[in-house]
């Protein structure tokens, strides 16, 4: 729980953004990522929580656990759904009712090692019975919480000595310092130096509410006295307050004083951080205004159900917008959307069109300007949404681009902004159209749910560019030479998002000249699934020389079990040996191996036995073929021949087909070729494997 | 897209779940959370597998987790109704005479 940082730091825009997104699906007034400790409960977003005022959202920060409904979260093992707290037996005694919380549906929050963080709830006043799209929504969205702490707690780790501490502090780009404990300046950074036009000498040793920072009102001044008096008790208080800067008119800052105290609980210094909100305070009233013209009735619609499920899939900028722009499209009337990715060195913006209309037209705009002339470019800019509601309107505030976009048969658009200065989301209408309130709560939905999804996808490209590194690092970096036969191997990573695999293969040579080839694949995607098949492949080749084929896939069946995320993974081995003139085949769960005659017959082997990690089915089946000059065995991973809209079948004669008609005297030959004649499938890896006797 | 995933929708059926689309790595964590909570009192937990058109390998894994879970405690999941493509991919994964195949009505 320390590790996620997230007890002392400041609330945190994804986490807000799930928030929302979970309030604005299920229409609660209330969404909350509990974190608890031994004796708090801590509130890491915690939009709308007061009654009547949206504006003081995010002020409860810390409640005792008897008013904590999530602890009961944290001891069931899936969702907690609660319909009236003022009849439910488990919270008898609790004070949570006394707090307006009657219906409560909370799904805990559980770290890869199985420890229970907190949960992520939503809340409503009044009882309600929970949906089960509502759940599984929840559950969803838990999910992507979960991500986003694991993720800080990464970033926790690193670890600075003290002399780096001083350098880092100086360069932060916001107010930091230390005062002493009766809440005197001992030092600040360059930030707030420069803030104030103020050098180091001129603001140590004064007290820290009577400095110019706080100049600006006699408010700010007394607020920041009562603070530290507060801080020198131990106690960690927060803000928003004015803040003069040396030039400029006044901001407002958000102000931590955070107490550091010694071994037996006396405060020896206080830190004082303080980040600039004007922005953050803007954003918000766009987001209480938009969330007063919510209609929760409609929003709980399946298809927004449809679209917040569908983008918990999507991982990369084309699959976000390919299902955003049907589903969205569709609850907006829209006939058309579009993603804007800003590349501000070139002055552009990178556009993503959405499919379903005419080829001509995506190419019409592949990239626009970032300026005031298009509209993605205004919006980026400003920050601020765009609605053209007619074509006049289109017309007077572009002129360039109105008739274009007519022509295209679009008389109506609007704009909004995404990330202001790096993302915008656009649509596009055939027939004009009415911004009412419904219609611009719509669209903001979506582009908050692709916001959330275009977040996820930056981590998981990292993280996608990471494993494939590594895989490729685990295969072998070229096959053995051996006489009699020739060998060839392909691997190719997935193409979208995390569809990084975990197929592997290996050869290895038995000192009595036997040829053993093994091809797997590991369940599961990303970096767990890279190490496992790493794993597998080691596991291969080291006991690959010296057993018989079928104990070799018993203990590696008996290996994956201990192997985190090799469980049930697949494998085919299969042994060559020339003296004999057979090839002997195994497959556990595999898509079975074809065998290529010399005069381009093809063979597919019966299907297999169980995968990995599975026993008391008996042994699986060796199937012998014989290989004569001429043959080829190919091994190959199912992401060669599956297609989710065909069966299997459909897949493995279109192999065969292909393999027929592939005339080579060379293994590798033959591997290229086979990979080249098949259209290539668009989301999973996929590794062959073929010896062919010369 | 040829290929475009169809998103795993999950209806509760009082023996069991009633599954549509696929049931590929997008849609296991919301499996598993509606496997995990199933009632105690059937001896079968019925999987309907009718309209559920892909299963790839992590789907494969949480039908056999759902599976050998069962299996601890005495019951069954009758993994029921499978379309004759999925039925292949139970074929080819070799898990046919692990797993309990059959029929609603069985």
């Amino acid at each position: 729980m320390a590790a996620t940082g997230l007890l002392d730091d400041e609330p945190d825009e994804s986490l807000a953004r799930l928030g929302r997104l979970a309030r604005r699906l299920t229409g609660a007034p209330v969404a909350l990522v509990s974190l608890i400790d031994a004796s708090r409960q801590y509130l890491a977003c915690s939009i709308g929580t007061t009654d009547e005022d949206d504006s003081n959202a995010e002020v409860i920060r810390e409640t005792p656990l008897s008013h904590s409904v999530c602890q009961y979260a944290l001891v069931s093992d899936g969702p907690l759904i609660v319909t009236d707290a003022h009849t439910d037996e488990r919270l008898v005694g609790n004070h949570a009712v006394d707090l307006g919380v009657v219906a409560y549906l909370g799904i805990p929050l559980v770290d890869a090692q199985g420890n229970v963080l907190g949960s992520f709830c939503v809340i409503d006043r009044v009882p309600r019975e929970w949906t089960a799209p509502e759940v599984s929504l929840m559950v969803d969205l838990a999910a992507a919480v979960m991500a986003e702490l694991a993720l800080r707690s990464v970033l926790r780790r690193v670890d600075l000595d003290r002399g780096l501490m001083r350098d880092l502090i100086d360069a932060l780009p916001t107010f930091v310092g230390v005062l002493d404990p009766t809440g005197r300046v001992s030092y600040v950074n360059g930030a707030a130096l420069d803030a104030a036009s103020m050098t180091l000498e001129e603001v140590v040793g004064r007290p820290f509410w009577d400095t110019t920072w706080w100049s600006s009102a006699e408010a700010s001044r007394d607020a920041v006295r009562d603070a530290v008096e507060q801080c020198a008790q131990g106690m960690t208080c927060r803000f928003d307050v004015e803040f003069r800067a040396a030039d400029g008119p006044s901001i407002t800052v958000d102000l931590q004083l955070a107490p550091i105290l010694d071994a037996v609980g006396d405060v020896v210094a206080m830190v004082p951080s303080a980040l600039d909100v004007t922005e953050r305070m803007r954003t918000h009233r766009e987001l209480i205004r938009l969330a007063d013209v919510e209609t929760s009735a409609r929003l709980r619609s399946d298809r927004m159900f449809q679209l917040a499920r569908a983008l918990t899939g999507a991982t990369d900028v084309g699959s976000i917008l390919q299902r955003t722009s049907r589903i969205g499209g569709e609850l907006a009337g829209a006939a058309f959307a579009n993603i804007g990715i800003a590349d501000p060195a070139a002055g552009e913006i990178e556009m993503w069109h959405s499919a379903g209309i005419e080829p001509g037209i995506k190419g019409r705009w592949p990239r626009v300007a970032l300026d005031s002339t298009t509209p993605m470019g205004t919006v980026m800019l400003s920050g601020e949404p765009i609605e053209l509601a007619t074509h006049a309107a289109m017309a007077e505030r572009f002129p360039s681009g109105a008739d274009d976009a007519q022509r295209a048969g679009f008389v109506a658009l609007a704009v909004y902004p995404i990330q202001r200065g790096r993302t915008a989301m656009g649509f596009a209408w055939t027939t004009p159209v009415t911004f009412d309130a419904e219609m611009r709560n719509t669209l903001a939905t979506v582009v908050e749910l692709v916001g959330l999804g275009l977040q996820r996808a930056e981590t998981n490209e990292r993280d996608r560019r990471v494993a494939e590194q590594l895989q490729r690092s685990m295969l072998p970096a070229r096959l053995p030479a051996v006489p009699g036969v020739s060998l060839g191997a392909l691997y190719e990573a997935g193409t979208r998002g995390m569809q990084i695999g975990g197929d592997w293969y290996d050869v290895a040579v038995t000192a009595d000249g036997r040829v053993l080839l093994g091809l797997g694949d590991v369940v599961g995607h990303g970096l767990q699934a890279a190490s496992a098949m790493g794993q597998m492949r080691t596991a291969f080749a080291a006991l690959a020389p010296t057993l018989p084929l079928e104990d070799l896939v018993e203990r590696l069946s008996g290996f994956s079990v201990d192997v985190r995320g090799a469980l049930l993974s697949t494998m085919a081995v299969a042994e060559f040996s020339a003296e004999m003139d057979v090839m002997r085949v195994i497959s556990a769960g595999h898509v079975p191996a074809m065998v290529r005659r010399a005069d381009g017959t093809v063979e597919q082997l019966p299907d297999g036995g169980l995968p990995l990690g599975i026993e008391g089915a008996g042994r699986r089946e060796v199937v012998t073929v014989e290989l004569d000059s001429g043959d080829a065995v190919v091994l190959y991973s199912d992401g060669l021949v599956e297609r989710r809209v065909e069966s299997i079948d459909v897949g493995l004669a279109r192999l065969r087909r292909v393999l027929q008609l592939a005339e080579t005297s060379g293994g590798q030959e033959l591997v290229d070729l086979v990979f080249d004649s098949l259209e290539r499938p668009s989301a999973d890896d996929v590794a062959v494997l073929v010896l062919r006797r010369d | 897209m040829s290929d475009e995933a169809a998103i795993l929708q999950i209806e509760r059926r009082p023996n069991g779940l009633r599954l549509v689309g696929d049931i590929d790595a997008a849609g296991v964590d919301v499996l598993v959370s509606h496997l995990d909570p199933l009632p105690d009192t059937e001896s079968h937990i019925i999987i309907d597998l009718a309209d559920v058109t892909f299963i790839d390998s992590s789907g494969f894994r949480t039908l056999i987790e759902a599976h050998q879970r069962a299996e601890l405690v005495g019951r069954r999941v009758v993994m029921a109704d499978p379309s004759p493509a999925v039925k292949r991919l139970f074929d080819i994964s070799g898990l046919v005479p692990y797993l309990h195949i059959g029929t609603i009505d069985s």
